[in-house]
């Protein structure tokens, strides 16, 4: 199992998401990328694709107004 | 960074962070409502504002008011432009101003309402854009959408979200090339704007607990139901901060405090009214995350497609809602003809096509609509803050050319189409809508399923 960071501060809806499809495509089945955002509609629609897509998730508020959305790729 | 979770807690003193606990705190103002809630809200808040007001809700109007105000106090004049006289005569108002206009006090409102939501939800931070890319993006998105919205007549709000519940054509005709203008625009945002970016490998640290205690609650503020156990991961502390939701209450306060003036010293009622509304439309679209431009650009470029159905949602609710008002005045007064322009019908014609093809492009390479740019200005987005005054100056161009664009795309204005006339009557035409949108939203839940991998 390894532990992926994936960088999305400062950066706008879709392009989060867009990124998190790409980066989980490119993990294993059981690793876990980690995304950064401050964007604050990216604190729901990565959660709601992952959701979607059955992986596990979880959405931490590390500080004000920035979030860590943890994906375990289940498949 | 060590594994928190190891570590003793403690104790929580402070009311606030107590008050932060409660599931009734966190449901209403910390995590964000459904797509649903925000839809259903928002359909009936547009509603209450026409109700009380006559008036629909607009955005992009007030926008280009702004900066032609701002051109007159450089020494222009903007009053003089045929685009004022003809199709927006409303500036044009003896002693309109910044303070007395509705359309400001409600883009105004909504910045604010926006703002105050992230505050109580202790979620504020100024978004800081991380590469140039965005600010070419949000520049020449400000631009496409000012300039789009003008010779549409409106944008998401004013030409889609009022257009379309008062059954007028130009609000089909809006949502048919927003929707083609996003698809170019997406295409765009992923070849041009995006940029690189790469993973970087999490260091596991050096003495933490291998993983976290089992069956221990997750920190989630989100709380999202798919984590079945606690993910095994590297974590790190979070810093509280309690600054945030006494200043959304003292902002609130302040808010309050303008609508009391309105209303008791300027004798103005329906500006307060104006004001009121705009703020609970921010505070909605922030609370739900309500983002007109993903419902049109997530079903291609992620295959999401939650918002397209919220959407179709907000126009059937808005349908029914402008629809009753509309009977409502027919019974009062008998006068059908008067009942019926309670709502919003603009011209149509070639003009609408390219003023939402441009306006779809600009919003998603900008990443905001009309309501969204302004929703997100509040919330601390820097690469709204750069797309707002452009798209003033769009609008303001736009205004400025308008005789070039009225004469190559041939605007009639004459040429609204109130769709009860050409489709049979009142009923006929109010459930083909209904069908309309329902039969999008089922496409749209079709395209959601058969993207799923």
């Amino acid at each position: 199992m390894t532990e992926k960071m994936l960088d999305c501060l400062g950066e706008a809806c879709p392009v989060p998401l867009i990124r998190t499809q790409k980066a989980l495509g490119e993990l294993a089945v059981g690793d876990v990328l980690v995304v950064s955002i401050d964007h604050s509609c990216a604190m729901k629609n990565i959660p709601e694709w992952a959701n979607k897509e059955g992986h596990n998730f979880e959405i931490e508020e590390v500080s004000e107004g920035q979030w860590e959305v943890v994906i375990e790729k289940t498949h | 960074m060590t594994d928190i979770t190891a570590l003793p807690r403690p104790p929580e003193t402070s009311l606030l962070k107590t008050l932060r606990q409660t599931a009734t705190f966190k449901a209403i103002l910390v995590q964000p409502w459904t797509y649903l809630t925000g839809a259903v809200l928002l359909a009936v808040l547009a509603a209450s504002l026409l109700n009380a007001t006559g008036s629909v809700w607009g955005v992009t109007t007030a926008l280009t008011y702004w900066a032609a105000w701002a051109w007159n106090l450089i020494g222009g004049d903007a009053h003089q432009w045929a685009y004022f006289k003809e199709a927006s005569r409303a500036f044009n108002a003896p002693n309109l101003w910044f303070f007395n206009d509705a359309g400001t006090l409600i883009d105004v409102g909504l910045v604010f309402g926006a703002l105050v939501a992230t505050l109580l939800a202790s979620q504020f931070k100024i978004k800081h854009v991380k590469s140039g890319r965005q600010v070419a993006a949000a520049i020449l998105g400000g631009l496409l959408m000012g300039f789009g919205a003008r010779l549409s007549f409106g944008c998401n709000i004013g030409a889609l979200f009022s257009g379309v519940p008062s059954m007028s054509l130009h609000g089909w005709v809006f949502m048919l090339f927003i929707f083609l203008g996003a698809m170019v625009g997406s295409k765009l945002l992923v070849t041009v704007f995006i940029g690189a970016a790469s993973m970087t490998p999490v260091a596991p640290p050096a003495a933490a607990p291998a993983a976290a205690p089992a069956g221990s609650a997750p920190a989630s503020a989100g709380g999202g139901g798919g984590g079945i156990r606690r993910i095994q991961r590297t974590r790190v502390e979070r810093k509280e901060n309690v600054t945030q939701f006494p200043i959304g209450i003292a902002i609130l306060v302040a808010l309050a405090v303008v609508a009391y003036w309105y209303v008791d010293v300027q004798k103005a009622p329906r500006l307060a009214i104006f004001w009121v509304i705009g703020i609970a439309l921010g505070f909605t679209l922030q609370r739900a995350r309500f983002c007109f431009t993903a419902a049109m650009r997530d079903p291609c470029l992620t295959g999401g497609t939650n918002l397209t159905k919220a959407v179709m949602v907000a126009l059937a609710v808005s349908t029914l809602l402008v629809s009753a008002l509309q009977l409502g005045a027919y019974v009062r007064t008998g006068n059908f003809d008067a009942a019926v322009k309670i709502g919003l019908i603009s011209p149509v014609g070639l003009h609408t096509a390219v003023g939402a093809f441009l306006f779809g492009i600009g919003a998603v390479i900008s990443g905001g609509c009309a309501s969204g740019t302004l929703m997100r200005v509040g919330e601390g987005f820097v690469q709204q803050w750069i797309a707002l005054p452009f798209f003033c100056v769009g609008g303001l161009i736009g205004a400025a050319t308008w005789p070039v664009w009225r004469d190559v795309l041939m605007v009639d204005m004459t040429s609204a189409v109130y769709l009860p006339k050409v489709l049979g009557g009142f009923a006929p035409a109010l459930a083909a809508q209904l069908v309309a949108l329902f039969a999008i939203w089922l496409l749209a839940d079709w395209w959601s399923k058969r993207h799923t991998a």
